[in-house]
């Protein structure tokens, strides 16, 4: 069983094809880590998964479970609207640009989407809220508001933010790209940790270091294709696609 | 030690007034205004107790000294200013009062006025006689002459009794502070002016931007029809003059359908300005909800809000930091169109002001009026400021 399952994505800005018959599926508990340069359509894979583009067609299954199916930019089959929420909230999405509410302290952004979502009651959301804030290490700046804190700091608790949803699976869109060098440790600290912890995971990075640590299995995407796919230490060191190759000599 | 403790004190209280300026020159210009009207209050109330009293009675009017200040002026100076009394009576306390003073005021004038009346009505006739005829004998004899210069004496020395000489002292003390006396003198009528105009702009500003949020939601849904319905009022109400939209609102409705009508010019007003208003503020708040970082849509979505609780939790919240500058500005046009009510007869500031121009035959009582638009727009921005900072702490 997979926890999502992607088949035969295509997308288009336009007349540009961002997506390219793409399939992908990601069993419980599994890391995978997304690479391959820009443009490649890595991002617009995880936004199309949660629903922030709409495909042009193809399928996508969470839980098993179809969840959108589109052909030619129609939908032929969307999961009934209580349903289509309960699969969406499965996922948890982190923003490169982490997206935290600036309006909110660190303990309010939290807790918002618990309290107003999933309708818990506050001390319950809170109780959670600082429990998570504890795991990513922020718990002394619950009454901080973001503003204050540095990026590093940001996306850890857009890292909480998305946690305290308890989803099934993480997203991760470039989670250390707007970073400053020494603050991507810390953010990598974190997504370590819960790979550990035995969350299912889905990133999209540029840190190869991680991908190789942290990552059961690395796709290596290229103008909207999969080009190749393999265990961390065979795609790093032994890549078959002479594109992957290539990639890899540019960057390491 | 205690040198230094000073110097602390001191340096804290100048980084105080830095911090405070606007609120600390508002407050001074407060301040002075009363100063001023406290200073100048023992003389009023002198006057009012010299020689109003007997005014008051006759003409049975409960008004501010400065009404009868006004009407003394006319009689003690001997002259026929009968009219110009009047009129400045008008300019003062408003149409409503007119007739009840004006009896009062009459009958004092025309007691004093008469013998002098009579007698150069009898000169005037013998005049007219004598041009018709030519004859000699119909010549204004010296005696006609002296008869009116004898009445204007007495006149003059009825002015000169010791009450009368009393209330002139006191009239020509006043009139040595003049300027500044009748600047006090005007503030209250202004400020009762100014009464209307804040309350305009307050009740018009607030149903405006309460209405505007409909509008600006509604410009930005790509349901179509409704989209088309906003844009074409935004347009109207920006592409048309405020004035023409108040006197179709105030004149033009009835005449369309007599149900239309509404009766009072202040409600007339607050329609026309809030429907203008909401019209100005659901562009600003527009932009300001498209201002928002996209980001923030898709970090609300990730999480499941759906689009009302995006917009009521997320973005509203963070739009009204940036919608404040705008607003304000809104707010402070909004006070000043609020003048265009002159046109449909409110007696806001701009229009008593006018008033008392126009009968006082002075442009003095444009400074206090502009200085009180002053005040209450520095009121305002100082508000307004203060409310932004409120809406920044997240900053």
């Amino acid at each position: 069983m997979s926890l999502i399952r992607m088949e035969n994505i295509y997308k288009n800005f336009g007349p540009l094809q961002v997506l390219i018959d793409v399939s992908l599926a990601v069993d419980p508990g599994e890391v995978v880590c997304i690479v391959g340069p820009s443009g490649a359509g890595k991002s617009t894979l995880l936004r199309a998964l949660n629903q922030l583009e709409p495909i042009a067609s193809g399928k996508i299954f969470i839980e098993d479970e179809l969840f959108l199916h589109r052909e030619k930019n129609n939908t032929v089959f969307r999961a009934a609207p209580k349903e289509y929420k309960r699969l969406l909230l499965e996922m948890g999405m982190v923003f490169q640009s982490f997206n935290l509410f600036p309006h909110k302290t660190v303990l309010e952004n939290v807790m918002l989407a618990p309290l107003k979502v999933k309708k818990i009651p506050k001390a319950d959301a809170e109780a959670i809220a600082r429990d998570i804030l504890q795991k990513v290490g922020l718990s002394e700046k619950a009454g901080a508001y973001p503003a204050k804190l540095s990026g590093g700091q940001q996306q850890r608790v857009a890292i909480a933010r998305a946690l305290a949803m308890e989803p099934r699976v993480m997203l991760f869109d470039e989670p250390t790209s707007a970073l400053d060098p020494e603050l991507v440790g810390e953010v990598l600290g974190v997504m370590r940790d819960l790979a550990r912890s035995g969350m299912t995971m889905l990133v999209v990075t540029h840190e190869m270091g991680f991908a190789r640590e942290a990552a059961n299995r690395v796709i290596f995407m290229c103008e909207g294709k999969i080009a190749e796919e393999a265990p961390p230490e065979k795609l790093f060191t032994n890549p078959e696609n002479p594109r992957t190759r290539q990639f890899l000599n540019s960057i390491l | 030690m205690a040198v230094n403790s000073k110097r602390n004190a001191r340096a804290g209280l100048a980084a105080f007034l830095l911090k405070h300026r606007t609120g600390c020159i508002v407050a001074i210009a407060l301040l002075l205004v009363c100063a001023a009207l406290a200073l100048l209050k023992p003389s009023q109330q002198q006057l009012r107790d010299n020689i109003s009293q007997e005014f008051i009675a006759a003409s049975g009017t409960r008004y501010y000294p400065a009404d009868v200040n006004l009407l003394v002026v006319g009689v003690a100076c001997g002259r026929d200013v009968r009219s110009a009394a009047t009129e400045t009576y008008i300019g003062f306390a408003g149409r409503v009062i007119k007739a009840d003073i004006d009896r009062g005021l009459e009958a004092e004038i025309k007691a004093l006025n008469a013998p002098v009346d009579r007698a150069q009505n009898r000169l005037d006739a013998q005049n007219r006689k004598y041009k018709e005829t030519g004859d000699p004998a119909d010549k204004p004899t010296g005696a006609d002459k002296a008869q009116l210069k004898q009445a204007k004496a007495e006149r003059r020395e009825a002015l000169r009794t010791p009450e009368l000489r009393g209330k002139a002292s006191l009239l020509r003390r006043q009139s040595a502070k003049s300027a500044v006396a009748d600047i006090v003198l005007w503030i209250p009528p202004l400020v009762d002016g100014s009464r209307i105009t804040i309350s305009l702009t307050i009740v018009s500003v607030i149903a405006g931007v309460f209405l505007s949020v409909f509008f600006a939601l509604g410009k930005i849904t790509k349901f179509k029809p409704v989209q088309a319905f906003c844009s074409a009022y935004i347009f109207f109400f920006r592409g048309t003059p405020l004035l023409m939209q108040l006197l179709v609102v105030y004149f033009g409705l009835p005449m369309l359908d007599k149900r239309l009508a509404i009766n009072s010019a202040f409600s007339a007003a607050v329609i026309a300005f809030t429907l203008n208003t909401a019209a100005y503020c659901a562009e600003i708040i527009r932009a300001a909800i498209q201002s928002i970082d996209k980001g923030q849509f898709e970090a609300s979505h990730a999480l499941g809000f759906t689009y009302a609780q995006t917009m009521r939790l997320i973005i509203i919240p963070q739009s009204i930091r940036r919608l404040i500058p705008p607003i304000a500005n809104e707010f402070i046009m909004v006070l000043k169109d609020a003048s265009l009510v002159t046109m449909i007869g409110l007696a806001d500031l701009t229009q008593t002001t006018f008033k008392i121009s126009n009968s006082n035959a002075t442009m003095t009582v444009y400074f206090p009026a502009l200085v009180l638009y002053l005040i209450i727009t520095a009121f305002f921005t100082f508000t307004f400021n203060r409310l932004e900072k409120r809406f920044s702490i997240h900053l």
